[in-house]
């Protein structure tokens, strides 16, 4: 297993956000993480990458402690967050450039990598402006780039297709098919059930910091007597059912 | 409650309180305020008719109000969060327009009484209570003055320029700002004297309202006429907002390293801090928070080519200013841990830095050559222009005091960067360094004058000036062997990095 995290529990003062929580994810694997807001799944991300210390649990990546050599394992992992994390004064290729650079790439693989994630994202027209002048969709194909510059076993991708375009999106699902089949573990966290239906071979449904469904996503719907993932999801990680509380707000909001 | 109303509440509310850090951040700049009103009143204008204290509270409250206004509407825009959050309320572009102004008066007050009030008081003592009330008129006048002809020049070049073209200016601007302070207050003429034999500007805003009490009537028309169009340039600049294009700043390409960071990256970088050095160069000449910060320190170099052509006299007072330079090179250093950025920081914590020493290093590298070396190289120009025009110490002593003063304020900038804690541009919110700009400008202050006094010695003798320069390339050299040693002591070995 290129990750492997077992019997992670971490508290935020009074809450427990998560409970014990178990997660697996091979070479070549893509690995669906779900779970309404506040689940679990950022806080597990943060562990994975040594943001935050969990209260309990032991942390493997590519066969690395993470608790005795955190640095290896950062080096080890290719990150997309959430919310883009950039420069807004420097530009895409300085960007790369500097990353690259972090993590031990020479001049010239980094000049031919650039070039190449630049040219599948439409960056190269602008790979020289301020970051500060781009749209959400353009941050995130830079974002993409810096997570797969240096090629890295292990990928953490967090809503990877947000904000993309269609030619974009596309290219992306094939990208992270394509690393799969070349032993890359992808650990994908979505909200988008049907993308993660289509892209992911495995995963995990968190709720409340606890793991409440966990398998391939036919063994999902076989266990839960569901057809699609969206069903799963609704029977697993929802309290109240959404149909019912779209209607009750249409009927509060019209009154 | 009307739309004005509550978004005056929200802005200020944002701008005043934030959070608790940025409480503290407020404190030092308001100190500057009152620490250069006292300055100003206690040495240089002590023994000055009133009218020069008058005259200078108006001029220097109308450039304050001015520089200030026009900044502090930058750093309303720059809550990206308001911005993104009013832009799409139903609300007219005048109506945020006029909230944001009520904003930048209500923060303009408190720093335009920071200088006028001590004053004031100070006055009341000395010339009664009338003349106290005086002071505090003039300034007001000048610092609303100062505010409508800056928020209407700033609606102009927005509608003109596009806002983020602007706020590229924002940094030059405060270090022409600066320049203007320092010159006012290291030439500090005898204004009265100089201003008599030139009736007509007694009526001219700002200098008009410190003639306010002359019997003659030009001081008062000029000052109510300046009141009234400034007023009307305001409501015009309220009209014009929002017309400008935001995105004009698009198509702003990244330029290329000065030739002296060039050089600076071939022969005193090692390629093991080249990443730092490239990251911190691009960010340094880029980021809008570090410009606004960092550049008005230059102004203080540059006031000393203004005391050379003005007072070559006075060698003396020259040489404390170039070498006291070093005061506020060293305190701009400090802004190199913040970033405009709010992801930036973000990304910087899921980077493996193994090479902590090697990030740090480089980075200061950067500041030296991008900003220090650079600053004293054009004021070596500067002094040697001066010296063909038969100003100043003559080619040798200029030659001679740029060198010993770029080695000593890269010195100090290198000792200064010991107290720095962050990585730079790892930080977002400068709160942080409250704390830090307390201690280092007295310990400089000192050493800058020591060095004067040195230099004003070591200059004049050939062996003596080559053996200082050496001894001063040595300790810089020293000094970053030590600091490489101790960096590498506390963090792990590189394994990557390489250039």
């Amino acid at each position: 297993m290129t990750i492997r995290a077992h019997g992670l529990i971490h508290d935020f003062g009074e809450l427990r956000a998560l409970d014990g929580v178990d997660l697996e994810v091979g070479a070549g694997e893509v690995f669906g993480l779900l779970g309404p807001n506040g689940a679990g799944k950022s806080t597990t991300v943060k562990i994975l990458l040594g943001l935050l210390k969990p209260k309990a649990g032991s942390v493997l990546v590519a066969g690395v402690d993470l608790a005795t050599d955190p640095l290896t394992v950062r080096e080890r992992i290719g990150y997309l967050p959430e919310i883009i994390s950039l420069y807004e004064a420097l530009t895409p290729e300085e960007h790369l450039q500097f990353v690259a650079r972090l993590r031990g790439l020479e001049d010239a693989v980094i000049e031919r990598r650039s070039r190449a994630l630049f040219e599948a994202f439409s960056l190269t027209e602008r790979a020289r402006e301020p970051i500060r002048n781009f749209s959400k969709g353009m941050r995130q194909k830079v974002a993409l780039a810096l997570a797969f510059i240096h090629r890295p076993p292990v990928l953490i991708l967090d809503e990877p297709l947000a904000g993309l375009d269609a030619t974009a999106a596309l290219i992306l699902k094939d990208l992270i098919r394509g690393f799969a089949e070349r032993g890359t573990a992808v650990l994908y966290c979505s909200h988008v059930l049907d993308v993660v239906e289509r892209v992911c071979d495995r995963a995990m449904i968190l709720n409340r910091g606890k793991t409440v469904a966990q398998g391939t996503i036919s063994e999902l719907r076989r266990q839960t007597a569901n057809t699609t993932l969206d069903e799963v999801f609704r029977s697993v990680a929802t309290e109240t059912d959404p149909a019912l509380l779209a209607r009750g707000l249409l009927e509060a909001l019209d009154s | 409650m009307s739309h004005f109303a509550l978004l005056s509440h929200r802005l200020l509310e944002r701008r005043l309180l934030g959070d608790g850090e940025r409480m503290a951040s407020i404190i030092p700049g308001m100190l500057a305020p009152l620490t250069l009103s006292l300055l100003v009143f206690a040495v240089i204008l002590p023994e000055r008719p009133l009218h020069d204290v008058l005259l200078f509270l108006s001029v220097a409250s109308f450039v304050w109000s001015a520089a200030k206004s026009f900044l502090e509407s930058y750093d309303l825009d720059a809550a990206a969060l308001d911005r993104a959050i009013l832009s799409p309320l139903p609300i007219a572009n005048r109506t945020l327009a006029a909230a944001r102004t009520l904003v930048v008066a209500v923060v303009l007050a408190f720093s335009t009484f920071n200088i006028a009030l001590p004053v004031s008081i100070l006055v009341a003592f000395r010339y009664g209570l009338p003349s106290a009330l005086m002071v505090l008129l003039a300034a007001f006048l000048a610092a609303l003055s100062g505010l409508c002809l800056a928020q209407w020049i700033r609606a102009v070049l927005e509608r003109s320029f596009g806002l983020g073209r602007v706020q590229d200016f924002e940094g030059p601007l405060r270090l022409v700002v600066g320049v203007a302070l320092f010159t006012l207050l290291f030439l500090s003429p005898d204004p009265t004297g100089w201003l008599a034999s030139r009736p007509w500007l007694h009526a001219v805003p700002p200098i008009s309202f410190a003639f306010l009490l002359e019997p003659v009537p030009g001081p008062l028309i000029g000052s109510s006429a300046g009141v009234l169009v400034s007023v009307g340039l305001a409501w015009w600049a309220f009209r014009l907002a929002g017309t400008g294009d935001e995105s004009s700043s698009a198509g702003a390409k990244a330029t290329a390293p000065s030739p002296v960071a060039r050089l600076a990256r071939r022969f005193f970088v090692r390629p093991e801090e080249r990443f730092a050095f490239d990251f911190a160069l691009a960010n340094q000449s880029r980021d809008r928070t570090f410009r606004s910060r960092v550049y008005p320190s230059f102004a203080f170099p540059f006031a000393v080519i203004v005391l050379v052509a003005e007072r070559p006299e006075e060698p003396t007072l020259v040489l404390m200013a170039l070498y006291g330079a070093t005061v506020y090179l060293a305190l701009a250093e400090i802004f190199q841990g913040f970033s405009e950025s709010s992801g930036g920081p973000a990304l910087l914590e899921t980077l493996p830095i193994r090479n902590q020493a090697a990030f740090r290093l480089g980075a200061e590298k950067a500041f030296m050559a991008g900003l220090v070396v650079p600053v004293y190289l054009v004021l070596a120009f500067c002094l040697l222009g001066l010296s063909l025009l038969g100003r100043g110490f003559g080619l040798a002593q200029s030659v001679g005091h740029t060198v010993l003063a770029t080695e000593f304020a890269v010195l100090v900038c290198s000792l200064t960067f010991l107290s720095v804690r962050e990585q730079a541009f790892s930080v977002t919110d400068q709160g942080v360094y409250a704390g830090n700009l307390s201690s280092g400008p007295f310990v400089a202050i000192l050493l800058g004058a020591l060095a004067a006094v040195v230099a004003g010695v070591v200059v004049e003798s050939p062996l003596l000036f080559f053996a200082s320069a050496a001894i001063l390339a040595l300790l810089i050299r020293g000094l970053y062997a030590v600091k490489r040693r101790s960096l590498a002591a506390s963090a792990p070995p590189s394994r990557g990095g390489t250039a």
